[in-house]
């Protein structure tokens, strides 16, 4: 039994190209002439335009690679096995005869019931593939603003909690086989012969006094100790504060997100504020249980590559000996802002411990989904959150 | 059995009482106890959690001079990333800029990754024209229909043309609101920083970088960064304006040589065709001459002899010296019809492989009479591994005779004539040399001895008659076997005759009738 697993990628300025030249690049490697499945991402200068008569970019990879199964995500800049690009389409391609693969999506989400839709969107993922072979599943969602606690947790009861999910939240559109959507979640999960193993890690630190969140409202935060949430930031920035653009926070809330204290000690579920209400409440991404604790974070560079250190010795661990056939990793947009050319090395070292020649699928993201130790699937800001195929 | 009856009194409740007030007021002594210490007890709490919330606030103070101080870091790493890539990418475009020599190239390396890695989303360059007006050369992010009217307006403001021929540099961090407000306005971006582009011939345009209003705004490192690239960008087109030049004139100077080559391609064909019929008029006319020169020698040869009867003395001498100018006469038409012979190609050199000594010595002893007469020393040098050579001995013979008989003339008794023979192995040629100890050649002579009818002005001259065509008929013979001949000469000190004769024969290619 043969998998052949690769990746290309391309900054062709015509988007055609890039994905031909990226998918071309890909097959030369696993040298097959029909994929089980191809993953694309892609900068935001390379997402279809959507209108009807414009030619379909992806018609060069799907003529070159000839994929069963086609997803794919916009992201702000691309991990891949040779490095960090800020522009660029990235391809990758199965060939497999023990791997398999299912596929679902739902487009549309913000119209309907949160949960019950990703309730109904797990069904059907976990309906593309016999129980018994899911091993894993890697979910995209391109629908920012969203209280994604409510889909999750539709997504977390439909597929239970046996198996790994790791996912990527972006704007931008997704891909899924022959569409490109907006306002959508898609997935794919593996089975067969392999193992599906992922951990997700921050290393942010708390800062300055604990708040109590006192009025939430879904993935809205109201009030903190009385005032309104965005007092926060006003108070740590006053200067800057007063120089940002209307109802957004920009790199503050990237840089400062805040941290909710949990059951465990020292240990934060963080949340980058995407935006602020006129009165003042804060749009995070997730459920905000109100009464909860929170502080103000601040990101240190050390932590933050020991964070992703201990993710990526925590995926070795779980693959109890097994070689890491595809690493996934989907790390945070506040981390490349923290780290800024250094972010490389970050990457470098999760491929050290993984394996340097083993092909690397990521992107830096919007919100990551996983379950930390012990917890429930949520969306995470600020984290990093490696995958792998083993 | 005695009843005993006691009288019934009311009960005395009075010491239950007493001790339950007592039993009352120690309770109450108690809880007042334990109030007073309960409210100790919260005033500490208090106290403690007073304090606790001051050293919350106190650590909140200096968590925001940490933020403070991290967001400074922050910006400032920010920053220094910026100035990195930028300087990267400038440095690539300068690598590929300095290999430029077009202008149009220069302006199209302006690309929107170019634009985007150097931290803008805008970018216009353009040119200035002979009418002092700007044109667009290049347009990232700027709507270009809007760009003409843009131009048209900066070029219209006379201050700011000003300003940039005088190489200032205009941007949203530095000028005054008023530019500020003129060139955003202008080129609608918030942000922007305008720099001229400068060569050795002024103002040839300008660069505008800008971003809109959302984006970060202008630093200094942007501010040098865009005027490095405009100088880099400057120089190009300056490099380019050179190279043209010089391409042009390159052009024009080609176009003139090929016109003077074809000139002189006509001028040579007009003079081979008046050298080809003056070579046939002089042998036409030397065969004329010669025939009766023949008539004249023979008669006068016949009356001298005395045998068609007596003459006077007079008369003999008279013809005795008829018969010596028809002699040189007759020399002088043999030269000439010789010369015309080999510029014409109707004499072949019958060339044969043959050591060349055995010609020497037949030279030296012809001309030892002469050479005794003037008491010249003849000293002949060949070089024992002298290979044989290819050439035609009656015509090369010619040669050293006439070179021996100049030397002959031109050296003062006791003198020294050498005749050398040197292989040259490299050029795979015998060099001869005739050198003498005579007077020498003036320097401006030298070019001229091998002219036909050339005479070098000297007083040997003026006394010794001579044609003038000897040197001219030996550099035919030398050239006719393909060698070379050439004179060295100090005045006063000697002369020395080189020539040269190829190992073998001239090949096909080369005529062997010259």
């Amino acid at each position: 039994m043969i998998t052949q697993i690769a990746i290309g990628f391309s900054s062709a300025d015509d988007p055609s190209t890039a994905f031909r030249d990226a998918a071309v690049m890909a097959k030369s490697q696993t040298g097959a002439t029909r994929h089980a499945l191809a993953m694309a991402s892609f900068t935001p200068a390379y997402a279809p335009n959507g209108e009807p008569n414009a030619p379909d970019p992806l018609e060069n990879l799907r003529k070159t690679l000839n994929p069963e199964k086609l997803i794919g995500l916009c992201a702000p800049s691309l991990i891949w096995t040779n490095g960090i690009e800020n522009k660029g389409v990235m391809v990758l391609a199965i060939s497999s005869d023990e791997l398999s693969f299912g596929l679902a999506a739902k487009s549309s989400v913000s119209f309907m019931p949160l949960q019950m839709t990703g309730l109904k969107f797990a069904r059907e993922l976990a309906a593309s593939m016999p129980s018994g072979e899911r091993q894993g599943a890697v979910v995209f969602c391109d629908a920012l603003t969203l209280n994604h606690s409510l889909l999750i947790r539709g997504l977390q009861e439909g597929l239970g909690r046996v198996f790994s999910i790791a996912g990527a939240i972006n704007p931008g559109g997704l891909l899924y086989q022959n569409q490109f959507l907006t306002d959508s979640i898609s997935g794919v999960v593996f089975g067969g012969k392999t193992s599906f193993v992922s951990a997700i890690r921050h290393g942010w630190q708390p800062l300055g006094k604990p708040r109590i969140i006192d009025n939430s409202e879904g993935n809205l935060i109201r009030t903190i100790d009385g005032k309104p949430a965005v007092s926060i930031y006003q108070e740590y920035f006053p200067e800057e504060f007063a120089a940002l653009p209307n109802r957004q926070l920009g790199d503050i809330g990237l840089l400062y997100p805040l941290g909710l204290s949990t059951n465990r000690p020292k240990e934060y579920i963080i949340k980058n504020p995407s935006g602020i209400l006129p009165d003042g409440s804060l749009i995070c991404q997730g459920e905000i249980p109100r009464g909860t604790q929170v502080h103000l974070m601040i990101g240190d560079k050390d932590a933050c590559r020991q964070a992703a250190h201990d993710a990526a010795v925590e995926v070795h661990d779980k693959l109890h000996g097994r070689h890491p056939k595809l690493i996934f990793i989907f790390a945070s947009l506040s981390r490349r802002k923290l780290f800024g050319r250094s972010a490389g090395q970050e990457i470098n070292q999760i491929k050290e411990l993984l394996g340097l020649a083993c092909p690397v699928f990521g992107m830096y993201t919007n919100g990551e989904l996983g379950a930390a130790s012990e917890m429930d699937l949520q969306t995470h800001n600020a984290g990093i959150m490696i995958a792998s195929l083993g | 059995m005695k009843n005993i009856a006691y009288p019934l009194t009311p009960l005395d409740f009075t010491p239950i009482l007493i001790i339950a007030c007592l039993l009352i007021l120690v309770g109450l002594g108690i809880a007042a106890y334990l109030l007073a210490a309960k409210n100790e007890e919260l005033r500490e709490l208090k106290a403690s959690y007073n304090k606790i919330m001051g050293s919350f606030n106190e650590l909140d103070e200096q968590a925001k001079l940490i933020v403070k101080t991290d967001l400074e870091l922050n910006k400032a790493q920010e920053e220094l990333d910026r100035r990195l890539k930028g300087l990267t990418t400038l440095q690539n475009l300068a690598r590929n800029m300095r290999t430029s020599l077009d202008e149009n190239e220069a302006f199209q390396r302006i690309n929107p990754q170019l634009v985007a890695e150097l931290g803008f989303s805008r970018m216009l360059a353009a040119s200035t024209t002979e009418e002092n007006d700007f044109v667009a050369r290049a347009t990232i992010g700027l709507d270009p229909q809007k760009t003409t009217a843009t131009l048209a307006a900066l070029a219209g403001n006379s201050d700011l043309v000003h300003a940039l021929r005088n190489g200032m540099v205009f941007s949203s961090l530095s000028s005054s609101q008023k530019t500020r407000t003129t060139i955003g306005t202008l080129l609608g971006s918030e942000h922007f920083i305008l720099t001229p582009l400068l060569t050795q011939k002024g103002l040839t345009g300008f660069l505008f970088t800008g971003n809109q209003y959302t984006a970060p705004a202008v630093t200094e490192g942007d501010e040098e960064l865009i005027s490095i690239l405009a100088s880099q960008l400057a120089q190009t087109i300056e490099n380019a304006q050179l190279f043209e030049q010089v391409y042009r004139s390159s052009q024009m100077l080609e176009t003139k040589v090929s016109e003077r080559t074809k000139e002189l391609s006509l001028a040579l064909k007009d003079v081979e065709e008046i050298s080809s019929k003056k070579t046939e008029f002089i042998s036409a006319v030397s065969h004329e001459l010669r025939t009766p020169l023949t008539s004249i020698k023979g008669y006068a040869s016949l009356l001298i002899t005395g045998k068609i009867g007596e003459i006077p003395e007079a008369v003999k001498e008279r013809l005795i010296k008829i018969n010596t100018h028809s002699d040189n006469l007759v020399k002088l038409i043999n030269d000439l019809l010789d010369i015309a012979r080999i510029e014409s190609g109707r004499v072949e050199m019958k060339t044969l492989a043959q050591p060349i000594k055995p010609m020497l010595n037949n030279i030296a002893d012809l001309l030892a009479p002469q050479l005794s007469s003037k008491s010249l020393n003849l000293r002949v040098q060949i070089q024992a591994d002298a290979p044989e050579i290819e050439f035609d001995a009656s015509q090369v013979e010619r040669v050293f005779i006439n070179l021996i008989s100049n030397a002959i003339k031109f050296t003062p008794p006791q003198g020294t004539i050498s005749i050398n023979a040197i292989p040259q192995w490299s050029q795979k040629a015998l060099l001869c040399e005739v050198a003498d100890t005579g007077i020498g050649i003036k320097k401006d002579d030298v070019a001229r001895v091998f002219d036909e009818f050339y005479r070098v002005d000297n007083e040997i001259n003026m006394n010794v008659k001579g044609t003038g065509l000897g040197l001219a008929l030996a550099k035919n013979i030398v050239e006719a076997h393909g060698g070379k001949i050439w004179v060295t000469s100090d005045l006063g000190v000697g002369t020395t005759f080189h020539f040269t004769l190829p190992f073998k024969h001239a090949s096909k290619e080369t005529p062997k009738s010259v």
